[in-house]
């Protein structure tokens, strides 16, 4: 009997991952808001994210920690549980996630969406080897039962990550590996089943900077092999500009500006936008010209008012009129939106390259 | 792992010398006069010195301690001054009641511990988890006297369980033994069981919090292969927990051993002390503080075997 449910799930869900792929755009988030209970104190750390993954393409997460970047990624699988009330529509292909029952929705996390987490030394299991915890996952989602058969097929996983000697990694202990070496392995697992979307979350931050630029290559070499959307949660303004294609950014648990990576950091749409830009430090820039911007992001239990653009207060375009009226996400160019009506679609400023030409001259001089 | 446990067991020996000068040195400071007690108000000085001679008591203490502990090396504890027979038997029958009942105990203060432990770790704030947790506590403020002495004024009024002694047909027989072991394993178990459940909790808990507990939710495993890893990852602090729990249960037994009348270490030191039986005193402390050492290398054993990063 439960033989035979199990059975029908998996059909099930295969067939939702399936149709998902006949999609062009396999995931996408409507409205989404997320609210957290603490001490009988309701608080929502996001509000009305809209976000559309393409098959082949990533969109890049893009905020401070706190901005309630990771709360989404995590929201879209349902990773919270109870603890969470969630709002809005998370649909993979034509399927309604948030609704969904959570037997099949097991079937969706590590099969037809995959997650890297930020760290990779947090990610698995400390006391089992390596390879029992990728053939677990293998056995869950049925992609092989067999032990032997799964271990050969984790080793394949292995060496598509870039590992040259599986055999051994698979009888490691995650202690016995490297941070980046975690982080592949990490990689293995959440596209083990050939998912439609992969999320990563800060999946650099926890890497050595050289490690950094492999994870992220292999990245876009995986993405391009198994046509997934991937979507990348970082606070990393260059990872952005290296793997993204499109970016979201979010400020206060609320998107302010999203459009193609190109166009939004060369020219962006909304002053928070620009901050992130400017606060970059760019070789030859000397630590003074670093133009950081002043003050802190509202925490997630701070009372963020909805008539009010939460970046007003440290804003420095802000008017009288940011704090009494919440600008809409709107469209300012042609496929992007930005949630800004003082600076007209375009922020003024100092481009990079001529902050940085300056300071070069400055240099000679 | 062999050097892991040769480096362990090394270890032990200096413990255990230690442990063995403290024992000694207990034995002299008690009062009383051994010699006294053996021959009788009304011995002669000469027959006096004599024995104390032929016990070595004349001998600088350091002196005596040297060839007592080169005896107990060579399996020779002494003979009992009251009972007249070589202590080492005596030790060892009583220590192997004593053995019985304190595996009964460890075993439902552990499984009863990890049970409770769980549920409030996995349902902290549900009403059968505040039930737990607050039983628990409660096990852990109850006095061991009054918990022995109420449950055998339960046994005394049902009638259902003997109460007191290990055998009461004589034919020896093991539902016999498990009739008699239920009460006091019990009374001795329902202490480090609350202490076991708390700490117990805590460790699961802690282990669920967590990052791999989200990554492998994340990777679609269903909440019981989640809670079986976490079990897994959280054995190494239960292994510490009872690992400690052993010597606070080793003295609750002996304590419950002589309200059950359980012929075991506790009565039997308890009776040597009435009688001022030095050597008999003396082994039961040593033999008690011995398996306690040991207790200690066996838990770190199992806490390499089962987290491969202490055995590294």
């Amino acid at each position: 009997m439960s033989t035979a449910r199990a059975t029908l799930n998996r059909t099930s869900v295969e067939d939702i991952i399936t149709r998902a792929g006949d999609h062009e755009h396999v995931l996408t988030v409507e409205d989404l808001t997320v609210a957290f209970t603490r001490r009988r104190r309701q608080i929502t750390a996001v509000r009305g994210v809209d976000l559309t993954l393409t098959a082949g393409r990533t969109l890049v997460l893009l905020g401070e920690s706190g901005s309630g970047k990771s709360v989404t990624a995590r929201a879209i699988l349902r990773l919270y549980g109870r603890s969470a009330t969630i709002g809005g529509s998370v649909r993979l292909g034509d399927t309604e996630l948030t609704t969904l029952d959570e037997s099949w929705m097991r079937g969706i996390r590590g099969g037809a969406i995959g997650m890297v987490p930020q760290d990779p030394s947090g990610s698995l299991d400390p006391l089992r080897r390596v390879g029992a915890q990728i053939v677990e996952v293998l056995q869950r989602h049925d992609v092989e039962q067999d032990e032997r058969r799964g271990r050969a097929y984790a080793g394949g996983l292995l060496e598509r990550v870039g590992i040259h000697d599986p055999g051994r990694v698979l009888d490691a202990f995650p202690f016995e590996l490297s941070g980046g070496m975690r982080q592949r392995v990490a990689i293995a697992i959440a596209i083990a089943c050939r998912p439609r979307v992969l999320i990563a979350d800060e999946p650099t931050t926890a890497l050595d900077v050289t490690v950094q630029a492999q994870v992220l290559a292999l990245f876009t070499e995986l993405q391009r092999e198994l046509d997934m959307a991937l979507l990348l949660v970082t606070h990393d303004v260059g990872v952005a500009r290296i793997v993204g294609d499109d970016v979201a950014v979010m400020y206060a648990g609320r998107l302010v500006e999203t459009g193609s990576v190109d166009e939004v950091l060369a020219r962006p749409a909304h002053p928070y936008t620009a901050g992130l830009l400017d606060a970059l430090p760019l070789p030859g820039i000397p630590r003074g010209e670093l133009l950081a911007i002043p003050g802190r992001p509202p925490g997630p239990d701070e009372l963020v008012s909805d008539h009010a653009c939460a970046f007003a207060p440290r804003c420095r375009f802000a008017q009288p009129s940011c704090t009494r009226h919440r600008p809409p996400l709107v469209e300012v160019r042609p496929g992007r939106l930005a949630a800004c009506d003082v600076v007209g679609g375009e922020v003024p400023r100092v481009a990079p390259a001529t902050r940085g030409a300056t300071a070069r001259t400055e240099a000679v001089a | 792992m062999t050097s892991f446990l040769t480096r362990r067991l090394l270890l032990a020996i200096p413990i255990l010398i230690g442990v063995s000068i403290v024992v000694f040195i207990t034995i002299k400071l008690i009062p009383g006069d051994p010699v006294a007690a053996l021959l009788g108000p009304n011995a002669t000085p000469q027959a006096r010195a004599d024995l104390v001679a032929r016990m070595g008591l004349n001998k600088p203490i350091p002196l005596q301690y040297v060839d007592w502990i080169w005896a107990v090396l060579h399996g020779n504890l002494g003979t009992s001054i009251s009972l007249q027979q070589s202590v080492g038997s005596l030790v060892l029958k009583a220590f192997g009641n004593t053995l019985i009942l304190l595996v009964a105990s460890l075993f439902l203060a552990t499984l009863g511990g990890v049970v409770l432990g769980t549920i409030v770790a996995l349902r902290p704030r549900s009403v059968l988890g505040r039930i737990v947790s607050s039983t628990s506590l409660g096990a852990i403020s109850i006095p061991q006297y009054t918990v022995a002495l109420l449950l055998l004024l339960f046994a005394v009024e049902t009638g259902a369980l003997p109460t007191g002694g290990m055998h009461g047909t004589g034919d020896g027989s093991f539902g016999d033994l498990l009739a008699h072991l239920v009460l006091p394993a019990i009374a001795a178990a329902l202490t480090p069981m609350g202490i076991v459940a708390r700490m117990f909790a805590v460790a699961l808990s802690d282990v669920l919090a967590q990052e791999f507990v989200e990554s492998m939710r994340a990777r679609g495993l269903s909440q019981a292969a989640i809670v079986r890893h976490a079990m897994h990852n959280a054995l190494p602090s239960l292994l510490t927990i009872t690992g400690l729990q052993v010597g606070y249960l080793l003295g609750g037994v002996l304590f419950v051993e002589t309200i059950f009348a359980w012929p075991g270490i506790g009565q039997q030191v308890y009776s040597a002390i009435s009688s001022r039986d030095m050597p008999l005193i003396q082994a039961g402390v040593l033999i008690s503080a011995v398996v306690l050492v040991l207790v200690n290398v066996v838990v770190d054993t199992v806490h390499a075997l089962v987290d491969p990063r202490v055995r590294a």
